[in-house]
């Protein structure tokens, strides 16, 4: 068996996904055998899995970095997406099972395709090889789609799934012409070998090719750019984002706006990191990336800028969020745009806190659904002082969502901000202050109909995990505000697994 | 520079053209002739019956669905069961590796996991052509009851009902005044 070991050697290093895909297939078959019922068991289930995931990435943390099957690359940027994937999650199953307005029977299959998403996303966030990429790609947006129409007999569920499915097959077929278009350039699928000419010749160097001709070198890498764009919904491939939100049942939304945008995320840090910044990378494209960069600094400030002027006339709550969520992402894309060590690492950080706040935004939105059976800021009038615990967490969260101090959104866009400055972006930065000035204006318009106005006495309805969760991400949003400093190494350690060197200053 | 992709641009060029100008060549040799015999659905062609813009039942997708399962299964067992002798008995281009066993058990893995995609259908009574609420999803037994869909006739003595229940419109002001 000896000769095996090459093979048998590297399979303990896919043990994260290797449980999430045992334990996806144990839940589908436990529904088949349940015959539908008592689908909450299979929640449960699906939690116990995901602590045991986290447990065996909280190893791979430690573990120095490797490749699995010469594909699949285990580094700490990889690891910390893929933890965050699973508290996300872990979140979300809490959420599916506390939804006052789901079904408790017959939707196993809920958790089953939420965890083939987190398969798909862990597969995606930790590969060099760009057909690998594409494919954890698709296995997310296919579950995904899947889960945006899970309420079957709802027209709004339906249209999202629809509109999704179609944006989505769309920008994958511009994202694979892309990549085809990269691999006829310079013969290999591996982003790291793109960097540099091979030794045996087997692949030139995307700066070699860029130095002869820079026209196809500059399609295939912006069509490759809009496969990402779609995915953490920038300006101009936002299209889908609100309608999708708002139809999809309100945990989907939730595991949308922070999972699979943050894996869209890694992956686009990924390979701006590999074919730009990496160790190696000729000078040639260094002076392209500069012009890349520009490109995402301008997408970023017309991404933001549209997300909050949009959001500010949403009377819907879960629309609201979701131009929010198009906002945020531009304010996350400015960390890309800089183009430094720095900026990846304050990009990193903005993805947690944006994970954070939004999750305890997406937990608030889902408490008052079950309380008044609608999404609309009107219908808040009045339960801030029903129900102060879950009210005042969700004003946590909107302060940290505009950016104000001592809330970790506050840091996270003060990061951002020192980076676009040091680099040269000074002009982004003050666009990106502007916008956190409008957005505080919709964000506190919530904020107003939950506490300044007259109290309706009517009994309370509890929902006490969704409480607890809503709290403990406020206490969070806040700690982290204000002791910063383990995140943020966590953070910089994205960045370094990537070799992407340090700026000299 | 921007020559290097000319041939490409030769190419499609040319393909263009074939196209067309076989289209035009054909309409300009063929003979015309527009009798009922002539314009009969040639050879391999189904007469068509009514429209072709009608409502396709649901279940054909489906099945078309079900069907995908084992395309994709026959297209990738094919090249695995080429080489699966070779490896199995140590041989050819798997010699020395010793990944018989390694190659035979991944491959009923990958059965086994894609079988249970047509287990999950059968169990869910998408193989039935006539579904019933058998297979359906489980009800809970309040629910079940409220599959009982009311009668027409029901329907219409609630409506009349509500109707009877709703004030009567105003009387005509200038009669009250």
């Amino acid at each position: 068996m000896s000769e095996l070991s090459p093979y048998l050697a590297d399979l303990p290093r896919l043990a994260p996904e290797l449980l999430l895909t045992a334990l996806a297939l144990i839940v589908l078959v436990w529904d088949l055998v349940l015959r539908g019922r008592d689908s909450r068991k299979l929640g449960y289930l699906t939690l116990f899995g995901l602590v045991g995931t986290g447990w065996l990435l909280v190893q791979q943390w430690h573990a120095p970095t490797s490749t699995a099957f010469g594909m699949v690359v285990i580094d700490r940027f990889g690891t910390f997406f893929k933890l965050f994937t699973v508290g996300a999650l872990a979140v979300v199953t809490l959420f599916v099972l506390s939804d006052r307005r789901e079904k408790k029977h017959g939707v196993g299959e809920y958790f089953f395709l939420l965890i083939g998403a987190a398969i798909g996303i862990f597969f995606m966030v930790s590969t060099n090889n760009l057909v690998l990429l594409m494919l954890g790609l698709e296995l997310l947006s296919l579950a995904s789609y899947a889960l945006a129409g899970f309420h079957k007999g709802s027209k709004r569920s339906a249209e999202a799934a629809l509109k999704y499915i179609v944006f989505g097959g769309l920008s994958a077929g511009v994202m694979l012409y892309g990549i085809s278009l990269l691999y006829g350039l310079t013969g290999t699928i591996d982003l790291a070998a793109m960097g540099r000419n091979a030794a045996d010749g087997s692949s030139i160097s995307l700066a070699a090719q860029f130095t002869a001709s820079p026209v196809p070198v500059a399609i295939a890498v912006v069509l490759v750019l809009a496969g990402f764009a779609y995915k953490i919904s920038v300006v101009p491939f936002h299209f889908w984002t609100p309608d999708v939100y708002e139809g999809a049942p309100t945990p989907v939304t939730t595991f949308l706006a922070v999972a699979s945008k943050a894996a869209g995320f890694a992956a686009l840090l990924r390979f701006i990191g590999a074919l730009f910044m990496a160790e190696g990378v000729e000078v040639a494209v260094s002076a392209y990336a500069q012009r890349i960069g520009l490109l995402l600094a301008l997408l970023a400030a017309i991404t933001m800028t549209l997300g909050n002027l949009s959001a500010l006339r949403q009377t819907n709550l879960k629309r609201l969020l979701a131009y929010s969520s198009i906002a945020h992402a531009g304010y996350a894309l400015m960390g890309v745009a800089v183009m430094t060590s720095a900026g990846f690492s304050a990009s990193i950080f903005y993805l947690a806190a944006y994970y954070l706040m939004n999750l305890g935004a997406f937990g608030f939105l889902l408490f008052f659904e079950g309380v008044t059976g609608s999404e609309d800021v009107d219908s808040l009038k009045g339960l801030g002082w029903r129900y102060p615990l879950v009210s005042c967490a969700m004003v946590v969260m909107l302060v940290s969502l505009t950016g104000l101090p001592p809330t970790v959104g506050f840091y996270g866009k003060y990061l951002l901000f020192y980076e676009s400055v040091d680099a040269g972006y000074a002009w982004l930065a003050v666009v990106a202050a502007l916008n956190s000035v409008v957005s505080l204006f919709y964000y506190f318009r919530v904020a107003k109909a939950l506490f300044l106005t007259t109290v309706e006495d009517k009994p309370r309805v509890l929902q006490p995990v969704l409480t607890g969760i809503i709290a403990v991400l406020a206490v969070f949003t806040i700690v982290t505000g204000l002791f910063n400093r383990p995140l943020q190494e966590w953070a910089n350690a994205g960045p370094a697994s990537l070799h992407i060197p340090a700026a000299q200053k | 520079m921007y020559f290097d992709y000319l041939n490409a641009l030769v190419f499609a060029a040319v393909g263009f053209v074939f196209v067309f100008a076989n289209l035009i060549l054909a309409s300009v040799l063929r003979p015309k002739r527009k009798t009922d015999v002539g314009l009969e659905t040639y050879e391999c062609g189904e007469e068509t019956i009514g429209d072709a813009w009608i409502q396709f039942d649901i279940r054909y997708y489906t099945v078309a669905l079900v069907y995908v399962i084992f395309a994709v299964e026959i297209a990738f067992l094919f090249p695995w069961a080429l080489v699966l002798g070779d490896a199995v008995a140590n041989q050819g281009a798997a010699k020395g590796a010793g990944i018989g066993a390694f190659v035979l058990l991944e491959g009923v893995l990958f059965i086994v996991i894609l079988f249970l995609g047509l287990a999950y259908v059968w169990a869910k009574g998408d193989l039935d052509w006539v579904l019933s609420y058998r297979h359906s999803t489980y009800q809970p037994p309040e629910l079940r009851a409220k599959i009982n869909l009311p009668q027409v006739k029901e329907i219409e003595a609630a409506q009349e009902a509500q109707k009877a229940a709703e004030p009567k419109p105003a009387p005509d002001t200038e009669e009250a005044a």
